[in-house]
């Protein structure tokens, strides 16, 4: 009796050791950022690495084509897990990603620090309250499906206001781009991304991608529009 | 698989009606039985499909959310990429999983406790079988689960409908309850209604010693049953706000138990009488319909239920043989011998149960109930003869002492008042209940609830042939052996004018009334109070209280918002008393009633004495508190705790004293990712009750003063009361951690219990002690044997993915157990002592048993 | 009327094309090799089909606002009519004045849940109804998890009808000022730790449907006075339970939340196979409320132990007064550390009542025990009832004392 609950015990130990020792996958280069908390850079380390930023984005953060982003008065937390991305692949630019991976993790969050220490470009005109965008932006279009743009990114465009009195589990906010002051080609083209499925390797780009999925070419172009001129 | 699936679907299809709007949902919970499907294996029924999905629950935010008490919710199970349409172009997808695969069992794999109520068996076995469609277009669907450990261990079920319309379920299932699996029955013929001795044994006629040689040769057996349930049910909303339901559920249960055979007391007469343990069969089919009609709108609901219920025991009676002799004390010897002994097994039983329940909104959020019910319970089998024995019983001295009956007046149903048993129980129900929250912050509610049990068995014995009342006690044993105890009454034959014996069967009934009202009371956002007092009226029929009333009330404090914690802390006080306690209540059912009964001179002995209180009357004193916490720590983890005291004091000098409770639990779960999660738990409980009783002074039975039922009078002296104190405790502790490593999940499982209990004695003087046990009074101790009840279950396995299809679970179970218990103290030895004959051995006081499994697991 | 014809029929008809056509992209998905990945077609296919089916239906408006010239329909104008959501826009004030006014459907095949009605907020009090769609562009995750919940799953069915139904704010009220300010705490009606609606609230919107049957008395039952929403036990947004869409994988595991010790107590060497997986607390008790004490189902604790153990109905010949009255005078029906779960070892068990004159009230030692120097049938063993078997009541003549 004895004996034999030793040989199964003895078998199954045999079997498990079989079974852990089966090769672990290899994964897709995904960004989950529900758990990154806010960053904060070397401001000036990250001026000194700036240089080959400044060849498309400026030197003081205002992009020279409204293509690229700005990236003055950023999200520092924003702009330190995008190069992150594009590093390890979840973001893919043929531009960025061979420039990301010269850099160590110190230099992003400098580089970060940096650009979003740099005083945003201001609003470049107003924009109607009544115009499509500015609805698109605020209220959304439920019928759509499109929510209100302002509810992660801010009334004003800014970044996210998050409510301090609350208790519940919290949105990475920090992670979360501002997008005053934003190049409307840029964010057409992101938003354009987001509804191809494109840019979709990072937890915060899955959440675009079901907002922008409803959105059409004449919103994103009208919400992009608007955008800038936050 | 598509064609089970096409036939599923038809079923599905063919039961669905053209539905109106409906709201309707199940109403499972408000029905007895049949609510899980698992088995020792997977208790959830669910296991294999609970893997979670390593996404988690959202892109917004990490972990998970806590329900409104603080405890985290599971990670989602990960079944996205599963479904897939049925056929080409139809509307209904579907998903499955199959787990298929060899377990082995080492080890002493008889162990009772590893197999309580579990079918191990080395063999193939069916993990899980799940198979959902659904049509999300119809919101029509179709749902099985089935697995199998063997053939008394295995469960399948289907569920079928439309959304908020329709729903059929169905299943089959046996479940295994191993009673023991170290039992030795000394008869031929265990599991049927006649128990036989084996050669040499000769009933009647062999000695203690010829009957322990032979029962050493007995081979060892298990006893126990299994439950073979199947049902059916199904659920419409047949029109507007109307749903009906009907189900039906039958049971053949079979098997067998241990049992006793009484051939009166050996303790006292050393090689005479018989104490025998017997195994009963069980043989039964129970089936079970519950059918109703509901309609729930905004203002009324209304609902109306039957519910039947039928037992059929197809075993009714259990026979079997003694291997002694009898001996009379006095007299010549005796003429007939009595080694016949017979049991009535259960009636056929038939239940039926009507009720309707009212209900209406009013306004401030109140609610008016009214529910009534009407029940009753009959059977109506025909009745067994008093004895079995053939020639002549009892004991004969001299013609003028002849105690002496003849089983022909006995041993036929000729010998009865009535040939069936005619009995029946009526039960009442009337409920009336009003609530109302006239503002968010305050609650009030009253209920009146009033119940009736209302007996109407009535059943005299009395024995035409004779002429004499009363039965024969023990197949005839106990008047063969003690002249005059046959167990009859006959008012024309002066050796019985006095005997006391009870002639009628005695109609339990009763009338329970309470009474209830409470308030809730929002103190704050996150705090309330309620307070709730009742009154409970019984008034039990027959018993030794014609009255008990009990007023509790109960302080409730719930506190949503201390700290980031759920704390809610009960305390409840109780106070019983009643009417006057009669501690003879039954005397109109005994002879002593009957018109002729002769008094003795020195009256009739005490029936028992009048200090006792039975402890469901006594009066009593209950303090009640418990506490729960539940503490959120950080965002991935909880610890909750629950600690609770109980206190009851019974106001009796002799009978319960009193019961304490206390204890504690705490538990803390910890989900850092989906991919991880993690608890442990701890837990102990201690218990003590404590009761006194009094031995009756056997030399006063036969003395004046035998009639005095007072504490301290003659029978009942001061110096034999004794006091038993049971004391108990339980560990419990588990441990359980998954994790998933991608291809590879590991979970372990650990759980130990460790059980305690000690029965302690004191007493004031070696009165209190049986006649035979006084010469050991220097060795009894204070206590028995300490029983305790100790195991430890280690359960490790491995998922591996192959493929999207095809993975394997390997696992080990590993169990260890200790017992004790000192009523099978010594019966390893000897299962024969004396003219008592013992068949279980008892639970094993060790084991380890080893399951290894090896499961191929296919999602479908 | 007219406008919402037009308007329904295209969205129903996209939305039958638009099924079989994600049906058929779905088959042909390679699906991607990790789980932690894309969200993949299927995910989407998963969402709302009324997602997938709004779009297409709303493309056709965009081109052709007469698009609603459908091929003939059995169903009638005031059939579309009744069936028009709750959740579209242009109806939500109607919603808001009558937020439990149903859409009566009297025939057709159109699921209950097509009519539901949306939640009322309290603590947000102007915001109006938003559709589904617009909550599941952001809760894309939530929104696949919760389909595999057989209550999203009704929802769901009942969108594949009629459209953006109601779904998510038939339960979270409407989602306009949440989807404005999601931060702010009370603005959607949340079940959960942190919610701000209060607990009322909660089980108020549960029950505006589950109203009756098996929650007929949940007002005033012991769990509804201790504070707790029907989320406690129940979680509708993802299946962790094979049946009653649970907070857990088993009803034992949701109860053993804050009943651990009576979950320690099934442990015990006694006990019904809750462990073992045989049974649930739910066979015997119903959680959200019962007439008898105890949250028992039936009108006594016997009739409920009747149920599986109906044998000991009877009524007998001869009954045992404890036994008729409550099972629960000897059993401890959580586990006891006793045989038969027994809340005291036999004989004592008996010993506190049986105090009759005769072999009843002896005290028993250490002597009696089978191995004792006096053995004792009346300790060893089954005890008493190695004679007294019958002690649940005897349907014998002879059977008084339950010897026979």
């Amino acid at each position: 009796m004895i004996f034999t609950t030793r040989a199964t015990i003895g078998a199954s130990i045999a079997l498990l050791a079989m079974a852990v020792g089966v090769a672990l996958a290899a994964t897709v280069p995904f960004d989950d950022l529900r758990e990154q908390a806010p960053l904060h850079g070397d401001t000036a380390a990250g001026a000194t690495k700036a240089a080959v930023c400044a060849a498309c984005h400026g030197a003081n953060g205002i992009a020279v084509a409204a293509t690229f982003p700005n990236l003055a008065g950023q999200s520092q937390t924003y702009l330190y897990v995008q190069l992150r991305a594009f590093k390890d692949g979840a973001r893919t630019n043929a531009v960025m990603q061979p420039l990301a991976r010269t850099l160590t993790d110190a230099d992003m969050r400098n580089l970060a620090a940096h650009f979003a220490s740099l005083p945003g470009r201001p609003a470049a005109h107003t924009a109607q309250a009544t115009s499509r965008g500015s609805i698109l932006f605020h209220d959304g279009d439920a019928a759509r499906g499109v929510p209100p743009c302002q509810g992660c990114h801010g009334v004003d465009g800014r970044g996210p206001h998050p409510d301090a009195a609350s208790t519940a589990p919290q949105p990475a906010w920090s992670t979360f781009p501002v997008l005053a002051g934003q190049n409307a080609p840029y964010v057409l083209a992101q938003l354009q991304a987001y509804h191809d499925g494109t840019r979709i390797g990072t937890s915060n780009d899955k959440v675009m991608q079901g907002v922008a999925h409803n959105l059409d070419a004449a919103d994103m172009q009208v919400l992009a529009d608007y955008v800038s001129t936050l | 698989m598509r064609k089970m699936l096409a036939a599923s679907l038809t079923i599905a299809i063919t039961a669905s009606l053209v539905g109106s709007r409906a709201l309707a949902d199940s109403s499972d919970s408000a029905r007895v039985g049949d609510i899980q499907y698992g088995n020792a294996l997977d208790p959830t029924g669910w296991a294999p499909l609970a893997w979670p999905d390593p996404r988690g629950f959202s892109w917004l935010h990490a972990g998970m959310m806590r329900t409104p008490s603080g405890v985290l919710y599971p990670y989602p199970p990960q079944r996205d990429e599963q479904s897939s349409p049925l056929y080409r172009n139809s509307d209904w997808v579907y998903s499955g999983f199959l787990q298929i695969g060899y377990l082995h069992v080492g080890g002493d794999t008889h162990a009772e406790f590893f197999r309580q109520y579990t079918g191990w068996k080395s063999g193939i076995a069916l993990g899980l079988f799940a198979l959902y469609a659904d049509n999300p277009k119809t919101g029509q669907y179709v749902e099985f689960r089935g697995s199998r450990l063997s053939g008394d261990d295995q469960y399948y079920r289907l569920r079928a409908g439309q959304y908020g319309k329709y729903k059929i379920e169905g299943f089959y299932r046996d479940i295994p309850h191993a009673v023991s699996t170290n039992a030795y029955p000394l008869w031929n013929g265990v599991g049927s209604t006649n128990l036989t001795l084996p050669a040499p044994l000769v009933p009647g006629g062999s000695t203690p010693a010829e009957v322990a040689a032979v029962a050493n040769t007995r081979p060892r057996q298990t006893i126990g049953l299994t439950r073979q349930r199947a049902g059916l049910s199904f659920e419409d909303n047949f029109y507007r706000d109307w749903t009906g339901y009907v189900s039906i559920v039958n049971e053949q249960r079979s098997g067998d138990r241990l049992w006793g055979g009484p051939m009166f007391l050996n303790y006292i007469l050393r090689d005479n009488g018989g104490a025998l343990e017997t195994v009963r069969p069980i043989d039964f089919t129970t089936t079970n319909v519950s059918m109703g009609l509901r309609d729930v709108g905004t203002v009324w609901q209304f609902q109306l239920n039957y519910t039947g219920s039928f037992f059929r025991n197809h075993k009714d009676e259990l026979n079997y043989q003694s291997p002694f002799a009898l001996t009379n004390v006095v007299g010549v010897p005796q003429v007939a011998n009595i080694q016949q002994g017979q049991f009535s097994l259960e009636p056929d039983n038939d239940y039926h149960n009507l009720r309707a329940e009212l209900s209406r909104s009013l306004k401030w959020n109140g609610q008016f109930s009214l529910a009534a019910a009407w029940g009753t319970m009959r059977q109506n089998d025909p009745l067994l003869p008093p004895v079995t024995c053939t020639g002549t019983g009892g004991i004969f001295i001299s013609p003028s002492a002849d105690y002496t009956f003849n089983c022909a007046n006995w041993n036929t149903t000729a010998a009865l008042s009535q040939q069936t048993a005619n009995a029946r129980i009526d039960t009442g129900l009337l409920d009336a209940r009003i609530t109302l929250h006239p503002s968010p912050k305050f609650g009030w509610h009253a209920g009146l609830r009033w119940y009736r049990e209302d007996n109407k068995t009535n059943y005299l014995a009395f024995n035409p042939l004779t002429g004499q009342y009363g039965y024969i006690a023990e197949n005839g044993s106990q008047g063969s052996i003690i002249p005059g105890q046959i167990g009859i009454f006959d008012p024309r034959n002066p050796l019985y004018a006095s005997y006391v014996t009870q002639v009628r069967a005695i109609p339990f009934g009763y009338t329970d009334t309470v009474f209830d009202t409470g308030i809730d009371w929002r103190v704050s956002e996150n705090n309330t109070l309620n307070l709730t007092y009742s009154f409970d009226r019984d008034q039990p029929k027959y018993r030794e209280r014609k009255l008990v009333n009990e007023q509790r009330i109960k302080l409730g404090w719930v506190d949503r918002a201390l700290g980031k914690a759920t704390l809610r802390l009960d305390y409840e006080f109780a106070y019983r008393n009643g009417g006057p306690y009669n501690y003879d209540p039954y005397a109109p059912f005994y002879s002593t009633s009957l018109p002729g009964f002769v008094t003795p001179p020195l009256g009739n002995v005490a029936f028992t004495t009048d200090a006792m209180r039975k402890y469901d009357l006594s009066n009593r004193i209950e303090h009640k508190l418990h506490a729960t916490l539940i503490y959120p720590i950080g965002d991935t983890a909880t610890f909750s705790a629950i600690a609770y005291a109980t206190r009851d004091d019974y106001g009796a000098a002799i009978g319960r004293q009193a019961t304490r409770n206390r204890g504690f639990d705490v538990s803390w779960d910890w989900q850092p990712s989906p991919m991880t999660s993690m608890s442990a738990n701890l837990g102990r409980a201690d218990s003590s009750l404590d009761f006194t009783n009094v031995a009756d002074n056997e030399d006063v039975t036969g003395a004046p003063g035998r009639d005095n039922p007072s504490l301290g009078g003659p029978l009942f002296p001061l110096a034999n009361q004794w006091q038993g104190l049971d004391h108990e405790r339980d560990y419990n502790a588990g441990l359980t951690f998954r994790r998933d490593f991608g291809r590879v999940r590991a979970d372990l499982g650990y759980t130990y219990t460790y059980a305690l209990g000690r029965i302690g004695y004191v007493f004031a003087s070696p009165g209190a002690l049986p006649i035979t046990q006084q010469p050991f009074v220097d060795g009894v101790g204070n206590a028995f044997p300490d029983n305790h009840y100790h195991i430890n279950t280690l359960q490790l396995g491995f998922d591996i993915t192959f493929s999207r299809t095809f993975g394997m679970r390997v696992f080990d179970l590993f169990e260890t157990g200790s017992f004790a218990d000192w009523h099978y103290l010594g019966l390893q030895d000897n299962l024969v002592i004396d003219h008592r004959i013992y068949t279980d051995l008892g639970p094993q006081p060790h084991y380890s048993a080893n399951l290894v499994g090896v499961m191929l697991n296919v999602k479908l | 009327m007219v406008l919402r014809s037009a308007i329904a029929l295209p969205a129903l008809f996209a939305i039958a094309g638009a099924l079989l056509v994600a049906r058929h992209v779905a088959a042909q998905v390679v699906h991607p090799s990790t789980a932690s990945s894309a969200l993949t077609e299927r995910d989407f296919s998963r969402m709302l089909p009324a997602m997938t089916a709004q779009a297409v239906g709303n493309a056709a408006n965009d081109g052709n606002p007469h698009a609603g010239a459908l091929p003939a329909s059995a169903l009638t104008t005031e059939d579309f009519k009744r069936m028009l959501p709750r959740t579209d826009m242009r109806s939500d004030a109607d919603a808001n004045a009558h937020p439990h006014a149903h859409a009566f459907l009297d025939s057709g095949t159109a699921t209950p849940f097509d009519g539901a009605s949306i939640a009322r907020n309290p603590l947000a009090s102007d915001a109006i109804a938003i559709g589904a769609k617009s909550c599941v562009a952001c809760h894309a995750l939530e929104n696949v998890q919760a389909s595999h919940s057989l209550h999203v799953q009704a929802f769901r069915a009942g969108a594949a009808g009629t459209g953006a139904a109601a779904a998510c704010e038939a339960c979270h009220g409407p989602g306009s000022a949440h989807a404005k300010d999601p931060t702010k705490p009370g603005l959607i009606i949340a079940f959960t730790r942190d919610a701000k609606t209060p607990i009322d609230t909660q089980t108020g919107v549960c029950l505006a449907c589950h109203k009756g049957g098996a929650r007929q008395d949940w007002i005033g039952s012991v769990h509804q006075q201790h504070q707790l929403s029907c989320t406690d036990c129940h979680n509708p947004m993802a299946r962790l339970s094979a049946e009653g869409v649970l907070a857990d994988n088993s009803i034992n595991q949701v109860c053993s939340t804050c009943h651990q010790d009576i979950r320690n107590k099934f442990n015990r060497r006694s006990h019904m196979p809750l462990p073992e997986g045989q049974m649930s607390c739910v066979d015997c008790h119903n959680p959200h409320g019962t007439l008898t004490a105890g949250l028992i189902k039936t009108d006594t604790v016997n009739q409920t132990c009747y149920a599986c153990h109906a044998e000991k109905r009877g009524p007998f010949l001869f009954e045992h007064a404890p036994v008729r009255k409550d099972c629960l005078t000897c059993h401890d029906p959580h586990g006891s550390n006793q045989q038969a779960l027994l809340t005291l070892p036999v004989p004592m068990l008996c010993q506190q009542c049986h105090t009759m004159t005769g072999h009843p009230n002896d005290l028993l030692t250490t002597a009696g025990l089978a191995a004792g120097p006096a053995p004792d049938e009346r300790l060893i063993g089954r005890a008493c009832l190695t004679c007294h078997a019958n002690i649940h009541g005897s349907n014998n003549p002879s059977g008084s004392r339950f010897h026979k």
